[in-house]
């Protein structure tokens, strides 16, 4: 009995055939949740919003197409449906800016602005993922994904 | 019975389940931290903090942004009382110091540059904090990063008036279209000269006063008229305000979010999202592409400066040559090649200044990563274009995420 005993012992390792699947799996669930976490979330541009001094001008939903304008900027907006595309422009006190919303590329660019000289945010590339954001300075507008809670740091 | 030898088997295994048992609790618990178990950090529980972002666009001629996770509707209400008491004034406050277009009579840079030569003027303790930093940057590069450039800034069409559209010429130097008709080379030189005698500008403490002294030979001539030392604080000021506002944030016991003012300058807090994913607190910092306007490089960071230069921002292309509003050490718009820099470290306004002064000194001798490698705490990447090829020179621990560019570390 106690030579079985002692057999047995000295035969199991640390890991056993099942310890060692049990252990696989819980690696492989803790890099998956890693992943997850360690990954910066860089979604494909569902919606996106528009604010003039921090204040929401409207809403756009790439999906759908709809742009939801806000009652206090209704006489600000205008919308000219094209090929593929929407034309929006926002007329505030400050200036006029002008941007053409993609539906089909799922991204928006500013297109004119009559903000500056250097008209520096025409230049800016399309925001076509959760994680950009474009910005007028001047005219104190800006484009930020929807519900974007921070701003993802960015120096330039 | 047992022999003595067989109990030591059985302990053994014992004692071998039980590793086992505490080597699958160890995982879980690593597991169920990843997953947003609480996290304290400094006594403080962060796993419940949620961010809350504020901007204003009022100074600096760009936008002020602050992003802070805090807990709780009281913190949150806290946090936009400081904002609104404490960080708005102060911000106002900085701006009013540091900007050459202040009135006299308010901000202390506009009062220099309104004295005359060899005169003495009252500054506060914000530009006189700023100014003691200018002078010893200025003696660090020799000159490459120059506060004293308003003179060659205006002449080449950089300053206020021909930003807002408002541009009539008025001064003697003035052309129709200043981006179309380069200046003079008797301005360019003269202009040049002047910013020289930055080197002789005392500063000093008394009573618990600030006061600038503007040297006595602080002029040139040029056609008949004088011109005097002027300064132009755009190369170090929104660090300046990304540091102060930081501070605000810290003194109030907002620990976790960052601070960016403009975007060229930033303050990195810690990052309350990114405690219990490996991140340790770190932001993800994306520096921007200068020819794409993506993004080149990502650095991972928590309480640290962050500051940007570069001539993709505030310039215009004549004949196939870059203007930017960086002025060189002989008075022309620098052009070594170096079209970015990025530093990292401490203090934002440090860093703001290095930048300017990495895009000035240029590659040529190794100038930029000699200064760069001399800098104490302070890491630098940057973009050189040599007109054939775009190298990233980098000394700092992020990752190159553009395309079309080669890595040298240093």
């Amino acid at each position: 009995m106690s030579a079985k005993i002692f057999s047995r012992a000295r035969e199991s390792g640390f890991f056993r055939k099942w310890d060692i699947l049990v252990y696989v799996a819980v690696a492989l669930i803790a890099a998956v949740l890693l992943a997850v976490f360690l990954v910066p979330e860089r979604e494909a541009l569902d919606a996106f919003e528009v604010f003039y001094d921090n204040e929401r001008v409207l809403r756009c939903d790439l999906g759908s197409g709809e742009i939801a304008v806000e009652e206090n900027f209704a006489d600000a907006v205008s919308v000219t449906e094209g090929e593929g595309g929407l034309t929006v422009t926002v007329t505030t006190e400050r200036g006029t800016n002008v941007f053409y919303v993609d539906i089909g590329a799922r991204s928006v660019k500013m297109t004119d602005a009559d903000c500056s000289v250097s008209e520096d945010c025409t230049y800016m590339p399309a925001l076509t993922d959760s994680g950009g954001s474009i910005v007028c300075v001047p005219n104190r507008i800006k484009i930020l994904p929807a519900d974007t809670a921070v701003q993802p740091p960015v120096t330039g | 019975m047992y022999s003595r030898a067989h109990s030591a088997i059985i302990i053994r295994m014992r004692a071998k389940r039980i590793l086992k048992a505490a080597a699958a609790a160890a995982i879980t618990a690593a597991i169920v931290c990843a997953a947003g178990c609480s996290y304290i950090v400094d006594g403080i529980d962060v796993s419940g903090y949620a961010p809350v972002a504020l901007s204003t666009y009022e100074y600096f001629g760009c936008e002020t942004y602050v992003a802070v996770y805090t807990d709780g509707a009281s913190e949150r209400e806290r946090l936009e009382t400081l904002w609104r008491e404490e960080i708005l004034p102060e911000l106002e406050a900085v701006d009013r110091s540091l900007s050459a277009y202040s009135d006299p009579s308010d901000g202390s840079v506009a009062r220099f540059n309104a004295a005359a030569p060899g005169e003495t003027v009252e500054i506060d303790g914000y530009a006189y904090d700023t100014l003691v930093m200018c002078t010893k940057v200025y003696a660090d590069t020799n000159g490459a990063f120059n506060p004293a450039t308003a003179r060659s800034l205006d002449l080449w069409g950089f300053t206020d008036r021909f930003l807002n559209g408002s541009y009539t010429p008025t001064e003697d130097y003035d052309r129709e279209d200043p981006h179309t008709q380069l200046p003079d080379d008797e301005y360019v030189t003269a202009f040049a000269r002047l910013a020289e005698s930055f080197a002789d500008v005392e500063l000093y403490e008394k009573d618990g006063r600030y006061y600038a002294v503007k040297p006595a030979d602080g002029s040139v001539p040029v056609n008949g008229k004088e011109y005097s030392l002027s300064l132009e604080l755009g190369g170090i000021g929104k660090g300046v305000a990304a540091d102060a506002v930081a501070a605000a944030l810290e003194r109030a016991g907002f620990h976790f979010g960052y601070v960016s003012v403009g975007g060229s300058s930033l303050v990195m807090l810690r990052n309350a999202a990114r405690m219990t994913d490996g991140h340790n607190g770190q932001f993800d910092v994306s520096v921007v592409d200068p020819y794409s306007g993506g993004h080149y490089y990502r650095y991972y960071c928590s309480g640290t400066g962050v500051s940007t230069s570069g001539n993709y921002r505030n310039y215009y292309d004549y004949e196939g040559v870059r203007y930017s509003h960086i002025i060189g050490t002989d008075g022309v718009p620098y052009d070594t090649g170096i079209v970015a820099a990025s530093v990292f470290g401490r203090s934002a306004a440090l860093c703001d200044a290095y930048t300017t002064a990495l895009c000035v000194l240029g590659t040529e001798d190794g100038a930029a990563v000699a200064f760069a490698q001399k800098l104490d705490g302070y890491d630098a990447v940057f973009v050189y274009d040599d007109g054939k090829s775009r190298y990233v020179y980098t000394e700092v621990d992020g990752e190159l995420i553009g395309s079309g560019y080669t890595e040298v570390e240093f």
